[in-house]
């Protein structure tokens, strides 16, 4: 019996600390306007992918603005400030559109990556 | 709900939904420059014709599908007000649904073109770099 709450105590211990580790890859967010947006590689810093990242801006009425690419940029930089990366790289983007539930749209992507020292 | 003839109303502006509507932004490359790249480029992943190429001939092509990436998607933008005028005439007006579905255009072409000069330009970009050739600014 003892043996078994010891057993009990312990899943529980086990369990409450896999809730609490720390994700060591978790950087803190930036702000979007120092995040670098490119359609090239960036070859002259060393980097490591953060995470490829697509976006998609819609309009939000008939009578709205279309989406434009500096909509589509604005939204990858905010992605990638959000996960905490120095530059979005090979950005490329859709053509402008209807979407499936809006009248106009425009998808993006990229690869956010931060640079190594 | 519905009038009888809604139904091929609704079929005419689902048909100019699917004809104007935005596509994905191409694929992005593998990575061969990240410091986790799995493996480096060699020569041999390029055709013997890129080979031959010198940064002169790869900024030349690139250069030249910077403007065909433009004119591409000056076209497809031009057909966009077409587009939503033909939508909004079946939904709003909708009582002939055949001119309008006549006047949208679906840029598939266009679509498929942009698509292989991203293609091309990825290639033209590793090419490059495994080169050594200076970077052209960004379009």
């Amino acid at each position: 019996m003892r043996l078994l709450r010891l057993y009990v105590l312990g899943a529980a211990a086990l369990l409450v600390a896999a809730c609490s580790t720390p994700n060591s890859n978790a950087r803190p967010p930036k702000s979007p306007e120092v995040v670098i947006l490119t359609e090239e590689d960036i070859l002259d810093r060393p980097y490591q992918i953060v995470q490829d990242i697509d976006v998609t801006v819609s309009k939000a009425t008939i009578f709205s603005d279309d989406p434009t690419r500096a909509d589509v940029a604005r939204e990858l930089k905010k992605k990638a400030a959000e996960l905490g990366a120095d530059a979005v790289i090979l950005v490329r983007y859709g053509t402008l559109g209807m979407g499936m539930f809006n009248w106009g749209e425009m998808k993006g992507r990229g690869r956010a990556v931060v640079f190594k020292q | 709900m519905f009038s009888s003839n809604s139904g091929p109303r609704l079929a005419a502006i689902l048909a100019l939904l699917l004809a104007g509507c935005a596509s994905e932004a191409p694929p992005l490359p593998s990575d061969t420059t990240s410091v986790d790249r799995s493996r480096d480029l060699t020569l041999d992943d390029f055709t013997p014709q890129a080979q031959a190429m010198s940064c002169d001939d790869i900024g030349a092509e690139r250069r030249q599908i910077a403007d065909t990436m433009q004119t591409t998607n000056a076209a497809v933008d031009a057909n966009r007000t077409r587009n939503q005028i033909a939508v909004g005439f079946v939904s709003f007006g909708g009582l002939v649904a055949a001119p309008a579905l006549l006047a949208s255009e679906s840029n598939d072409a266009e679509k498929d073109q942009l698509t292989k000069l991203y293609e091309r330009r990825d290639t033209l970009i590793k090419l490059a770099t495994l080169k050594h050739c200076p970077t052209l600014p960004s379009s």
